[in-house]
C-alpha cells in the first residue's frame, strides 16, 4: 500500500525513528519522551503531544501489521497451492481465510484448524471415493468386453462362408470393440 | 455510542479492510481489530452496529464463510475510493 504524508501530520514525524524506539521498545513515559526531544533535539513539545502523536502512531502500526501479516497469509497459502495443484479453489480459499484468521485476528479461533482439517479429510474421502467408482467402471467395462467378444466369436462360427452375413458381422463387431474399448 | 466514537469506528473499519489488501477479513478479525484501534473504548456490540451500518451504505460486502456460521467482509468499490480517501 502506498503512503503519503497527510495534510494533517504532526511535526514530531520528523523523529518517527527515534520515537519509535522510546516507545515501544524502552517503554519511555511521555514526560520522558518530551524532555528528551528538548534535550537532544532542540524540539520543544508538551507531553500530552507526544500522547496524541502515540494514538494516531498506534493506528499506523495496527494498519502496517495487518497489511503485513495478510501479505504473509497470501504468501504462505499460495505456495502450499502451487506444491498441491490437486487442491480444488474452495479448499484454497478456506485455508487463506484460517491462514489470515490465524495470523491477522488479535484473538485467533484455533479451532479453525480443526474445521480446515475436517474439510481436508472429507475432500480426500471424496477423491478416494471417485477414484474407487472409476476402478469399478473399468473393471466393469473390461468384463462386458470379455462376454462380448466370447459371444461375438461363437456368432463368429455359426455364421460360417455366407458374405453377407459375414459383413454385417464384421460392422457390429467394429462398433462393439469401440464401444467397449 | 457518541457520534465521534461511531465515526472513529468507521473510519478504522475501511481503514483495516484497506490494510488487508483485499484479503476478505472474518467479522470476528474485523471487530477485534476496530477494538484495538480504538483501544477498546467501543463496545463489540457497537462495532458490529457500525459493520452494519457500513454494510448497508454500501462501503464493504460481506459473503458467508464456507469455515463457520459467520461472515467475512471485504471493501465493496466505494468502500475502496472511501478509504483511500481516508488514508
Amino acid at each position: 500500500m502506498s503512503s503519503k504524508t497527510r495534510s494533517d501530520a504532526s511535526p514530531l514525524n520528523q523523529f518517527q525513528e527515534r520515537l519509535d524506539d522510546w516507545l515501544y521498545i524502552e517503554n519511555a513515559s511521555f514526560q520522558e519522551v518530551s524532555q528528551r526531544l528538548a534535550r537532544d533535539h532542540s524540539f520543544m513539545c508538551s507531553p500530552s503531544s507526544v500522547w496524541r502523536w502515540k494514538q494516531r502512531r498506534d493506528e499506523e502500526r495496527l494498519l502496517e501489521q495487518i497489511t503485513n501479516k495478510a501479505r504473509q497469509s497470501r504468501e504462505v497459502v499460495a505456495r502450499f497451492a502451487e506444491e498441491n495443484p490437486e487442491l480444488d479453489a474452495s479448499f484454497t480459499n478456506l485455508l487463506r481465510q484460517v491462514a489470515m484468521d490465524l495470523v491477522s485476528s488479535p484473538n485467533p479461533d484455533p479451532q479453525a484448524i480443526c474445521l480446515v482439517a475436517g474439510k481436508a479429510l472429507k475432500l480426500r474421502d471424496q477423491d478416494l471415493q471417485r477414484q474407487k467408482l472409476e476402478l469399478s467402471a473399468d473393471k466393469f467395462r473390461a468384463s462386458l468386453r470379455t462376454k462380448l467378444e466370447e459371444g461375438l466369436d461363437e456368432l463368429a462360427k455359426s455364421i460360417g462362408s455366407n458374405p453377407e452375413a459375414r459383413a454385417l458381422y464384421d460392422s457390429f463387431r467394429a462398433v462393439v470393440t469401440k464401444a467397449t474399448a | 455510542m457518541a457520534r465521534s466514537q461511531k465515526s472513529q469506528a468507521r473510519q478504522f473499519a475501511l481503514l483495516a479492510l484497506h490494510a488487508a489488501e483485499g484479503t476478505p477479513l472474518t467479522d470476528r478479525a474485523l471487530r477485534d481489530h476496530v477494538l484495538r484501534g480504538l483501544s477498546n473504548s467501543i463496545s463489540d456490540l457497537d462495532v458490529g452496529d457500525v459493520i452494519r451500518d457500513l454494510e448497508l451504505d454500501g462501503l464493504i460486502v460481506g459473503t458467508l464463510s464456507e469455515l463457520r456460521d459467520d461472515k467475512v467482509w471485504i471493501l465493496s468499490d466505494l468502500g475502496t475510493i472511501r478509504a483511500k480517501q481516508l488514508r
